[in-house]
């Protein structure tokens, strides 16, 4: 051999030598498999400041590590968390009780400073992507130790409800510390402490000794992501992970007749519906130039509805792994109403009303949706051009990437389009994406097609400033009947199902808010 | 020399301003960063105030000089998802797309290498015909085929080697021979028309005819000059390879920085790309100035006059 190769191979291996010392073989404590848990996502947590991204993957990975105010339940709900009891002393103000026993992971004891400063954090820190959630608070008031008073510009009755995005941070600390050290080792006081990480890789995690709560089944988690949706599949398969989140459709009969796993799916809190231009009488972005805008006459708006067929959506694309929406806010999330029924799918009413509203032959329009947003996008708007030309509606997809697809449509070019909403509650939803458009009193930010309708705003902003559960669900039940029933301003046509595959040895149900809490995870028994 | 180094840096920085400015612009031109980067629930105002804060409300001239001021400093920003330096978020990831890449050449070239000599010094064989056809075959099937077949083999039925991540070696053995397996074909029928080029020149033949054996004119005689075109390939792979295991890295999961770069693409995080490729156009000149260099240490005909 030459002396030029053998030192050629001799370089090679000495550095993948040394790079395999540098990256590699940090064996993993602890590796009995009872006492260790890998969970795998399709991509990972971006940072671990816990108010930075309001994304799933990323707020997932990080309640870990940082408990919330309170906890949102399977419900629709909030369970007590940090805050244990909410009270209004008055219209404008809410009383919060706190934990005495709350610990954070560097061994410091929880104030109720720590708290009020939380809250302050993620309204007032520039990068915050938490802030609409506290957006009217003022301040706060420490009562006592485990008292503060929360101060607010306008009612805001469902301020609890909202806790439950708010994560608790060692306010003391980063004030001593700085911001950046606390990035680099992320201190909270959640169920698991930080051990290390990758951005968007991985995060490894071991359970706290000083958590005021139940300790969770495993001692060791391991969260990765899996971008590759065969791959995470053949983790889960062969055991190498005993979590995946995301199973698609075609893989649910290998998930459930391997012998080894299982899969667990619950219709979740993302609405996926078509959105109608309500403003332009001609000159829509997607018609002709000119050309008479359809979608302004109610009727055709309900002939839409009408005929689209979502189950057979559910069953053809989905495998049944959605859930037919029967209004716009799901079931469970509050405003939702269990009386209300969908818009009988039925081709001949729709060609009626079509026909009554002046299109008996039907028409042409452009149908915008993305491609790489929800689950199965692009074939789910491909099947809408199929349904809808039964009823005459000639409709050119367009599926395209997220990044091109949402200035597109903010900027009003479209004349429908397709798009999903996670729900919180019915009053969000209805001043993010109903509520006449005004951005500088921060309504309608998401009302790109100008629907309007005052009267429904009206009432809805008297449910907003109402404290009393039952008359304020009364009221959204009004206004959504207003708007999804007569005005029919969206057409909602189902709820994304979260559904995660799992060992035989995991026993976990998927939670409706798609975050996924290895906490939450038992040892089958 | 000196001179000759100079002029390659040049050539590098001049490289880089142009891919720089062509990414510039196809970002720019491709959607808006904030669209991806917002949370739906977000208000008109808090997503005016994020553009400002990542300097994205600016005319896009100036946020090009801002970039370019950047490069020139060593500056490369901040990533608009992690907040954190985006030059750091690719260095975190170039060691395991370096072991990766070293191993997959270094699993190509154990087995390209006598491969090629075997078919070079036996032409027309049973045993040459049967590796120039495992060569053709190599070199058409796709990579993530490979990387998927690997796993459903090895993973999912056998269950003797993780299907993701990067701790210890056995996770790089599936991803490395998936990135090899194109590169023995190559380097299979690299060596072995290199070989018979050589085999029948006349230092050859007057070797032969001076009686030496046949292990000593094939190894000693043939192989060093049959190597020089190896050389060349060999360097351009590891370099292609350094900056094109995306598939390979994302099938595999590997926090590999090309996975990382392309995730950053498809959410328009400028700052991330651009770190990305200045890396790749700094391994890119370095490799090539190795291989121009031992190139004269092979060959003393080449010179580097000015």
């Amino acid at each position: 051999m030459s002396l030029v190769l053998k030192r050629g191979l001799a370089t090679i291996i000495a550095v993948g030598a040394s790079v395999a010392v540098l990256t590699g073989a940090q064996a993993a404590p602890g590796d009995s498999p009872n006492e260790r848990l890998i969970v795998a996502w399709q991509g990972g947590a971006t940072t671990l400041d816990p108010i930075m991204r309001s994304e799933t993957t990323t707020y997932s990975w990080q309640r870990h590590i940082f408990d919330l105010l309170t906890m949102p339940n399977r419900k629709g709900g909030v369970d007590p968390r940090i805050v244990t009891a909410w009270k209004n002393i008055d219209p404008k103000t809410w009383r919060l009780t706190l934990r005495s026993d709350v610990k954070f992971h560097d061994g410091s004891q929880m104030t109720a400073d720590d708290v009020g400063k939380s809250i302050m954090d993620a309204k007032q820190n520039p990068k915050s992507q938490v802030k609409n959630f506290v957006v009217n608070v003022t301040g706060y008031k420490v009562v006592d130790p485990t008292t503060i008073d929360v101060s607010f510009s306008t009612p805001d009755p469902i301020f609890p409800r909202h806790l439950d995005s708010i994560p608790l941070m060692p306010e003391a600390l980063i004030a001593k510390e700085g911001r950046e050290a606390f990035d680099k080792h992320p201190i909270g006081s959640g169920p698991y402490q930080f051990e290390s990480w990758l951005a968007e890789d991985h995060l490894d995690i071991k359970t706290w000794d000083g958590f005021w709560g139940k300790k969770p089944d495993f001692k060791y988690v391991h969260l990765e992501s899996i971008p590759n949706d065969a791959t995470r599949l053949a983790a889960l398969l062969s055991g190498q992970v005993q979590a995946v989140e995301k199973v698609g459709p075609s893989d649910f009969d290998r998930v459930k007749n391997s012998g080894k796993t299982h899969l667990t799916m619950v219709p979740g809190f993302r609405t996926i519906f078509l959105a109608l231009d309500a403003w332009r009488p001609t000159g829509s972005a997607g018609m002709q130039p000119n050309e008479k805008n359809p979608f302004m006459d109610p009727r055709v708006r309900k002939a839409v509805s009408q005929a689209i067929n979502v189950d057979l959506i559910r069953q053809k694309i989905f495998n049944g792994a959605i859930t037919t929406a029967t209004q716009f806010i799901p079931p469970n999330i509050e405003g939702h109403d269990a009386s209300v029924k969908r818009f009988p799918y039925d081709v001949k009413a729709a060609k009626k009303l079509l026909a009554d509203a002046g299109y008996p032959n039907g028409f042409t329009v452009r149908l915008d949706a993305t491609n790489d947003r929800y689950f199965e996008d692009a074939l789910v708007a491909q099947a809408l051009g199929g349904v809808l030309k039964q009823v005459g509606i000639k409709v050119q997809v367009n599926a395209i990437p997220k990044a091109v697809f949402f200035p597109k449509v903010n900027k009003g070019d479209f004349t429908i389009y397709m798009a999903g909403w996670g729900n919180i509650d019915g009053i969000s939803t209805y001043e993010a994406i109903y509520h006449c458009r005004d951005l500088k009193k921060g309504f309608g930010h998401v009302n790109r097609e100008h629907f309007c309708n005052a009267k429904a705003d009206a009432m809805l902003e008297k449910a907003a400033e109402t404290f009393d559960d039952a008359a304020r669900v009364k009221l959204e039940h009004q206004v959504y009947d207003t708007v999804d029933r007569q005005d029919i301003a969206y057409v909602p046509l189902y709820y994304e199902n979260v559904i995660a595959g799992l060992s035989n040895a995991i026993q976990y149900e998927s939670r409706p808010d798609e975050m996924i809490l290895a906490w939450q995870m038992h040892k089958a028994k | 020399m000196a001179w000759f180094v100079l002029k390659r840096v040049l050539q590098a920085a001049f490289s880089v301003w142009v891919v720089v400015t062509l990414v510039f612009v196809l970002i720019h031109a491709s959607g808006d960063p904030i669209a991806v980067l917002a949370p739906e629930q977000m208000s008109a105002q808090d997503r005016a105030a994020l553009r400002q804060e990542l300097g994205l409300d600016e005319p896009l001239i100036v946020q090009y000089g801002t970039y370019l001021a950047g490069i020139a400093k060593g500056d490369l920003g901040i990533s608009y998802y992690s907040g954190q330096p985006a030059m750091r978020l690719i260095l975190d990831r170039v060691p395991v797309t370096l072991e990766l890449v070293a191993l997959a050449v270094l699993i190509a070239l154990i087995f390209g290498l006598p491969f090629g000599i075997l078919s070079a010094i036996r032409p027309g064989t049973p045993a040459d015909r049967l590796l120039r056809a495992v060569s053709t075959l190599g070199s058409s099937v796709p990579t993530f085929f490979v990387g998927i077949l690997l796993i459903f083999a090895f993973s999912v039925e056998l269950n003797v080697l993780p299907a993701s991540g990067a701790g210890d070696l056995s996770h790089f053995i599936m991803p490395a021979f998936t990135l090899a397996f194109f590169r023995i074909a190559l380097f299979t029928r690299l060596v072995r028309s290199s070989m018979l080029d050589t085999l029948s020149e006349n230092y050859v033949r007057t070797a032969r005819a001076q009686g030496m054996s046949e292990v000593t004119v094939i190894f000693k005689h043939a192989l060093r000059t049959a190597l020089l075109p190896l050389i060349t390939v060999f360097g351009l792979q590891f370099a292609q390879l350094f900056a094109g295991a995306v598939i390979t890295e994302t099938i595999f999961a590997m926090p590999g920085m090309n996975r990382l770069a392309l995730t950053s693409l498809y959410r328009l995080d400028f700052p991330v790309v651009l770190s990305y490729i200045v890396v790749v156009a700094v391994m890119f000149s370095v490799v090539n100035l190795i291989v121009d260099l031992l190139y004269g240490v092979i060959d003393p005909r080449v010179s580097y006059g000015a």
